[in-house]
C-alpha cells in the first residue's frame, strides 16, 4: 500500500503502483477490487471471508478458485481447471476424426490444461465459446468441414491437434503467457 | 437424409475474433419474453441468458457473471436489452451482450468486447440527440498486458446501431471527443507535465495520455500518423511504459513491424530493470 502517498497525484488518485488487475484504464486504482498474490476479487463481506485483511485467506481463495473448491461468494461449483477440462472434453467430442489415418484430439497435458484455466481466470475469459480458449483444434495436413446436423467438425486426411489460439483470443493468450512468464520467488 | 439437413460448410479458418460476435438465440423473441425483464432481478436475467443461448454453447455457471443490465433506445419506442457480462467471475465486466429483435421474430444476440465497461450511465448515451442510444465502449490498446505498472491503457470507442446491430463508428462522433475526451486528455497531459520534476511516474502519465489523444486523432481521420514522431522518441527510451506506448502506436499506425520487433525484444530487460529499481535495487 502507498503508506506515504508517494504515488498519489494532486487529485489524490494513486497511479502506477497498484496491482495490475486492480485498476481502471489509465492506471488509476479502482479502489482495490483485486488484491493479493493471485489478485482475487475482494469479498464485500469480510467477516466470513477476510480476504482483504488475512493474506492466508486471500491466497487460499485464489488457489481454491483456480484449482480447489471455489469460495462461496463465487456461486460456482467448479474451479477454473474443471471448467477448462469441460471445454477440452467438449472440443474432443465436437472435433472428430474422419476416415483413417485421422486421429482424435489428444487429451491436454497438465501444463496445457493450466494454460486453458489461466485464460478463464483472467480478464479475457470466455467460458461459453470453444473458439476463444487458449488452445483451438487444428486439422493438420488435412481438410476440415462442419456438419451442422451433429455440430461436429471433421478432419479428413489429417489429424486434429491443439494450437495456441493467438488469433481467436489474443488478449487471453497474452494474459496466460504473462502469468506463466513470471519468475516465482524461491 | 435430406441434403439440407446435412449442411456441410467448408471453412478456411476456425473461430471468431473476440472483439464482437453475433449469435441467433435458441428461442424466438416472443418466446424469450424479453419484456418481462423490465421487472427482472439478477437471478432472472441469469436464467434468461442461459435459456436463450444458442445450442452448443456453454451456459454461464454463476449469477456472479451477470452485471448491470438495462434497455437501449433504438427509436420508434422500441428497445434492445443489454447486460454486462463477466466471464472470469472475478469482476471483469469486459463483455456487453445485446439482445434485439430480428426480422421474423428472431432473437439476435450481439457480444461486444471492451475493458471494464459500465456503469450504464457512461456506456449508454444518446450522443447525437436523435433518440437512439449509442454505446461508449472502452477499448484496450494492443500489446497484451502492460508491465510492470498497473496500467491497461484504453480509449473510448463509439458504437452506433446500424441495420439492427451495433458497429464501431467513432469517426462520426467528433463532438463527443472534442467536447469531452480530448480536453480531458490535454488537461491530464498539462497537469502531469507540470509535476514531472517533483512527482514520480508523471512521464508515464504523459506518454499514455498522448498515446490516447493521438489514437483518437487518427480515428477521427484528422491525422493518420498522429503521434508517429513522438513514438520514435519513446522507442529510444528505456522506460517500459513509454516502450509499450511505442509498440501500441507503431502497431496501430501499421507498417512498422521492424520497430515493433526491436521494442518487443528490448522490453523484457526494461521491465526487469524497472522492477529492480522500484524494489530499491
Amino acid at each position: 500500500m502507498d503508506l506515504y502517498n508517494l504515488f498519489a497525484n494532486t487529485n489524490g488518485a494513486i497511479v502506477a503502483k497498484w496491482p495490475i488487475e486492480s485498476q481502471k484504464p489509465g492506471g488509476l486504482s479502482d479502489g482495490g477490487s483485486h488484491i493479493g498474490l493471485t489478485q482475487v476479487m475482494t469479498d464485500p463481506n469480510q467477516t466470513p471471508d477476510p480476504n482483504a485483511w488475512n493474506w492466508i485467506t486471500n491466497a487460499s481463495d485464489g488457489v481454491n478458485l483456480f484449482s480447489g473448491t471455489p469460495p462461496t461468494e463465487y456461486q460456482d461449483t467448479e474451479n477454473k481447471i474443471q471448467h477448462a477440462a469441460d471445454l477440452e472434453n467438449e472440443m474432443i467430442q465436437e472435433y472428430v476424426p474422419g476416415a483413417p489415418p485421422s486421429f482424435q484430439l489428444p487429451q491436454l497435458s497438465a501444463t496445457q490444461l493450466e494454460n486453458m484455466a489461466l485464460v478463464l481466470y483472467g480478464p479475457s475469459a470466455h467460458l461459453r465459446d470453444l473458439t476463444l480458449q487458449y488452445y483451438v483444434p487444428v486439422c493438420s495436413s488435412g481438410l476440415f468441414y462442419y456438419i451442422q446436423l451433429t455440430n461436429y467438425w471433421v478432419c479428413v486426411g489429417g489429424t486434429w491437434s491443439w494450437s495456441k489460439n493467438s488469433t481467436g483470443n489474443p488478449q487471453g493468450v497474452a494474459y496466460a503467457d504473462a502469468v506463466t512468464a513470471e519468475t516465482v520467488p524461491r | 437424409m435430406r441434403k439440407s439437413l446435412l449442411s456441410i460448410l467448408f471453412l478456411v479458418a476456425l473461430g471468431a475474433t473476440a472483439s464482437a460476435r453475433d449469435y441467433e438465440g435458441r428461442v424466438r423473441w416472443s418466446q424469450a419474453n424479453v419484456d418481462a425483464l423490465h421487472r427482472a432481478d439478477r437471478a432472472a436475467v441469469f436464467k434468461f441468458i442461459n435459456d436463450t443461448r444458442p445450442q452448443g454453447s456453454f451456459p454461464l455457471p454463476s449469477p456472479i457473471s451477470v452485471g448491470e443490465f438495462g434497455w437501449l433506445k433504438v427509436g420508434g419506442g422500441k428497445s434492445d436489452f443489454a447486460v454486462l457480462i463477466d466471464e472470469s467471475e472475478r469482476g471483469y465486466f469486459n463483455e456487453l451482450d445485446i439482445y434485439s429483435r430480428a426480422s421474423g421474430d428472431g432473437l439476435k444476440i450481439q457480444e461486444i468486447e471492451g475493458w471494464e465497461m459500465g456503469p450504464f450511465k457512461k456506456t449508454v448515451r444518446d450522443l447525437n440527440g436523435d433518440g437512439v442510444d449509442e454505446l461508449v465502449i472502452p477499448k484496450e490498446f494492443g500489446g497484451g498486458t502492460w508491465q510492470p505498472t498497473a496500467a491497461t491503457p484504453g480509449w473510448p470507442a463509439v458504437y452506433r446501431r446500424e441495420n439492427g446491430r451495433y458497429v464501431e463508428d467513432s469517426r462520426d462522433f467528433p463532438s463527443f471527443y472534442d467536447n469531452e475526451i480530448l480536453p480531458r486528455l490535454n488537461q491530464e497531459i498539462g497537469d502531469a507535465e507540470a509535476r514531472i520534476t517533483r512527482e514520480p511516474f508523471q512521464a508515464e502519465t504523459v506518454a499514455v495520455a498522448e498515446m490516447t489523444r493521438d489514437k483518437i486523432l487518427r480515428v477521427l481521420g484528422r491525422n493518420p500518423v498522429a503521434g508517429l514522431n513522438q513514438t520514435y522518441q519513446w522507442m529510444n527510451s528505456d522506460d517500459p511504459t513509454q516502450m509499450q506506448c511505442a509498440i501500441a502506436t507503431f502497431g496501430d499506425i501499421g507498417s512498422h513491424e521492424k520497430e515493433v520487433r526491436t521494442l518487443q525484444q528490448a522490453l523484457p530487460a526494461a521491465i526487469t530493470r524497472e522492477i529492480e529499481t522500484r524494489n530499491g535495487g
